[in-house]
């Protein structure tokens, strides 16, 4: 984003993230494990939704579409005895880049409530095949016999210590490739479009190309998430890429706050979070989250990153929102 | 200019409606190259309707525009940019949550070949940079590159806005009232700089500032209710007796 950044949060918190990351196998418990693994491709899918929606200006109701296309490819092509992470990971991820281009495709010319609409009903047609093909296992959904093979010695991702860092890896592989993005020419020119669309077709932007070109770039790295989701649980069913699945994703971008890239992966941990606090006492967890969602919303700019950044702002002896020190170009 | 060289931009029978208004009523321009053309008239004559049709941000009903020659009538507006025209917005159209040097920094990365650059940081591209850099200084707004576009003052902003036109380095400017709401010395600046311009770019001017447009304009072009009712020099329009009637007496 183009806005102030927390001026130590960027010096400490991150380079405190990574060994922290690294230790996870260690310090906690299978359980915990499992639910860290989670936590990193959900903010993966999350942070890949907000391409569209924080940096862009494309609220996407479908994203878990492509989600889902790489959660079933990886699945069928472990079910066809096709194991090598080598080829499955490059072919669900292709996969669902193809499936983006087509929704794309379709749908990057309408804006607001159109693509919305568009890319809902889009993702619910995938939904459909999903849940009538007859190799997806429909309602049932597939379970997974294993996971993918590396094929390097010593490494098995049965073990999920090192299944978690095969997550780590790519989820962090792609944190820094989304970092690099939105930070380069393309990703000033999305920002653009998404602050001020006419504009930038009037200084020679082709607008529909650069939104095609990130809605597929934003498919592929959720189809990743999906790989990694699937290998995960050994299970995948259509309710993995319903239209709740994508609204659930765009509730943790919104939460943790669009526009940003660790927004999106704090949501994904608070969002997971409470659904498991709160549905350890009622398992009517989405009312309590609902309304926290809308708090959020109401009061909370920007979401929990605008939260933390406005505390930040107080706090520091710079004055928030002095004249001319907002919009630093390389925030 | 030889009456058989191309003119820099031409229309023909340009004719634009809303719903039953005429808008543009068939006007016939023809601007020479490196011209500076001016187009005046009361407001609703339909000027700024003449500018989107020409940038491509509206469709013509009927009539032709041709640039160097060739016919964009029609074209998405992406397209006639990267002919080399570039236009300004009456209604001050900045991205105003950015800093100023990123909406002129954003203005001259159009000019990178390719688009799917993901790699270097935005701020890596030297001659970007330096084009950018190069638009705030020749509308003297350099000092405040680091300042919050929407924060600027009105005049300021105007400056911006023509300075993201700049940066573009169009052949051919379209400005729609660049001095609007400005105060006098600011528009005795903008005229200086116009003037300036003048001598390597063609330019058409719409402007209600008189003192700018006689100023500036090789020719001037008035337009009322959609209809061209005169063009000639500053002394031929000023004298005209239509044009008297219709606009200029109401000063
Ligand atoms: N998109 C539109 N839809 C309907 N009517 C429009 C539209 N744009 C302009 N008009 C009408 O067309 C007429 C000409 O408008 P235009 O903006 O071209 O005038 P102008 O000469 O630029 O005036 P001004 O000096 O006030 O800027 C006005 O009556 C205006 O209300
Ligand atoms: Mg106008």
């Amino acid at each position: 984003m183009l806005t102030i950044a927390a001026p130590w949060a960027r010096r400490l918190a991150y380079p405190a993230l990574l060994p922290a990351l690294a230790a996870m196998p260690w310090i906690a418990s299978d359980f915990y494990l499992g639910f860290a693994t989670l936590i990193l491709i959900f903010s993966l899918f999350a942070m890949s939704l907000d391409l569209l929606v924080g940096y862009t200006g494309l609220v996407s109701l479908g994203h878990a579409a492509f989600f889902g296309i790489g959660a079933y490819a990886t699945a069928i092509l472990v079910e066809l005895e096709v194991v090598q992470a080598v080829l499955v990971l490059p072919a669900s991820v292709l996969l669902a880049a193809l499936a983006a281009a087509a929704i794309g495709a379709l749908s990057v010319r309408t804006a607001g409530v159109s693509f919305i609409m568009i890319t809902l009903a889009l993702a619910q047609l995938v939904y459909y095949v999903a849940l009538n093909s007859p190799w997806t296992g429909s309602t049932d959904g597939m379970l997974m016999s294993q996971r993918p093979v590396v094929g390097l010695p010593g490494i098995d991702l049965e073990d999920s210590r090192q299944f978690y860092f095969y997550c780590l890896l790519w989820v962090g592989l792609s944190t820094v490739l989304m970092a690099r993005l939105v930070r380069s020419p393309f990703g000033r020119a999305l920002q653009g479009i998404r602050a001020n669309e006419e504009r930038m077709g009037a200084m020679g932007f082709r607008t529909v190309t650069y939104k095609l070109a990130v809605f597929v770039i934003a498919g592929a790295f959720a189809g990743l998430a999906g790989h990694l989701f699937v290998s995960l649980q050994f299970f995948i069913d259509p309710t993995s890429l319903q239209w709740s699945a994508s609204g659930q994703v765009l509730m943790m971008v919104v939460l943790g706050g669009v526009g940003t890239l660790a927004g999106p992966a704090i949501g994904a941990l608070v969002f997971h979070g409470l659904e498991d606090l709160i549905s350890s006492y009622t398992q009517h967890w989405m009312l309590p989250m609902g309304l926290i969602l809308v708090l959020v919303v109401l009061f909370g700019r920007g979401g929990l990153m605008g939260l933390w950044r406005r505390w930040q702002a107080r706090r520091s002896a710079r004055p928030p929102g002095r004249p001319d020190g907002g919009g630093r170009d390389d925030a | 200019m030889t009456p058989e060289s191309v003119p820099a931009l031409e229309t023909r029978g340009l004719t634009k409606r809303f719903g039953g208004l005429t808008v543009n009523a068939g006007l016939d321009l023809r601007i020479a190259p490196g011209e500076a053309r001016a187009v005046i008239g009361p407001n609703g004559a339909g000027k700024t309707t003449l500018i989107n049709q020409i940038a491509g941000h509206l469709r013509p009903d009927q009539g032709e525009i041709l640039f160097q020659g060739g016919p964009i009538a029609g074209w998405p507006p992406y397209r006639i940019a990267r002919l080399g025209i570039g236009r300004s917005f009456q209604q001050t159209n900045l991205f105003f949550e950015f800093s100023v040097f990123e909406n002129v920094r954003l203005a001259a990365q159009s000019h990178l070949p390719r688009m799917l650059r993901v790699w270097r940081g935005a701020g890596a591209y030297g001659p970007v940079n330096e084009r950018a850099e190069q638009a705030l200084e020749t509308v003297g707004l350099a000092h405040r590159r680091g300042a919050r576009a929407g924060g600027l003052s009105h005049g300021e902003q105007r400056q911006l806005e023509l300075a993201m036109v700049l940066a573009l380095r169009p052949k051919l400017l379209l400005l729609d009232e660049p001095m609007a709401g400005l105060s006098l010395e600011e528009s005795h600046r903008i005229t200086e700089l116009l003037l300036e311009l003048k001598r390597d770019h063609t330019i058409l001017l719409i402007e209600h500032d008189m003192d700018a447009v006689f100023a500036i304009a090789d020719r001037i072009t008035v337009l009322v209710h959609g209809q061209e009712i005169a063009t000639g020099d500053a002394e031929a329009v000023r004298t005209d007796p239509a044009v008297i009637e219709a606009y200029l007496g109401e000063d």
